[in-house]
């Protein structure tokens, strides 16, 4: 990655990779998760890993993460909100999408976050081998919205 | 015992959970699990076990059935999508399936 200008997107049928030629024309290099919608894609720059939010609709949100710039993908465990989180009484916070995704600095070489609907911020220490919800943000009283628009204020939080 | 009276050899059937096809594209060798387990949340766990993170695909984070799957028992749906509370006979068969819609 670091001597080839790339990029990578999500979009609603996979995730596409361009890559620019010498004469700066970009070009499709890559598609993977074909037919499945990936809400998220980046590029932690810190070490090279892809990652990739999946939402299949039926089966949930998955996350997946490459170290060899997608020739294969690992699952990683997808942020689980905790019990007793509430979107609203009586109904449990459940993941709908992750629409965000930050490194947490140089000097935090293992540190991830994460930024999903509901609107929920999560943590991971260990390379997002395992995520945390930040309880502190999803129990602050500007917190108690719900839908969309809070996804949108974690990815202006955190970025 | 009523079911061993009334069908021979019945203590050897165990029951078995079977999964839609379209779980196939997440797991390439998915097949049946058979299991000694009396009741649907062990034999989901047990199949988890055997083909790791599937429950997640089936149940979300509060181990609710996933809105758009759905669980027979035999030709019996499920009715507490909560609580899967469901218990098994050696001869059921539990099918994971999804729901289709769109034209």
């Amino acid at each position: 990655m670091k001597n080839k200008k790339r990029m990578i997107l999500g979009t609603r049928k996979g995730l596409v990779v361009f890559e620019q030629d010498r004469n700066g024309n970009w070009a499709v290099s890559g598609l993977h998760f074909i037919g499945e919608t990936v809400s998220m894609a980046y590029v932690d720059v810190r070490n090279d890993t892809w990652w990739a939010a999946q939402e299949h609709g039926h089966w949930g949100c998955k996350l997946h993460r490459s170290v060899d710039e997608g020739a294969t993908w690992e699952e990683v465990e997808a942020p689980k909100y905790p019990e007793g989180s509430e979107v609203k009484d009586g109904e449990p916070a459940s993941l709908k999408y992750i629409w965000a995704f930050a490194h947490g600095g140089n000097d935090h070489p293992d540190k991830l976050f994460i930024g999903t609907e509901p609107g929920g911020l999560f943590v991971s220490n260990n390379n997002g081998d395992t995520f945390e919800h930040i309880e502190g943000l999803w129990n602050h009283p500007a917190e108690k919205i719900s839908g969309s628009e809070v996804a949108g204020i974690m990815q202006e939080f955190i970025q | 015992m009523y079911y061993f009276d009334k069908i021979p050899y019945l203590h050897l059937l165990m029951p078995v959970l079977k999964f839609t096809r379209n779980l196939e594209r997440f797991y390439p060798g998915l097949e049946p699990v058979e299991s000694s387990k009396t009741s649907l949340q062990e034999l989901i766990n047990e199949a988890n076990d055997k083909f790791p993170g599937i429950k997640d695909y089936i149940l979300d984070e509060h181990s609710r059935l996933r809105k758009h799957v759905q669980i027979f028992i035999g030709n019996r749906m499920i009715h507490d999508r909560n609580r899967l509370p469901d218990n098994l006979n050696p001869d059921d068969e539990v099918y994971i399936m999804q729901a289709l819609s769109g034209g």
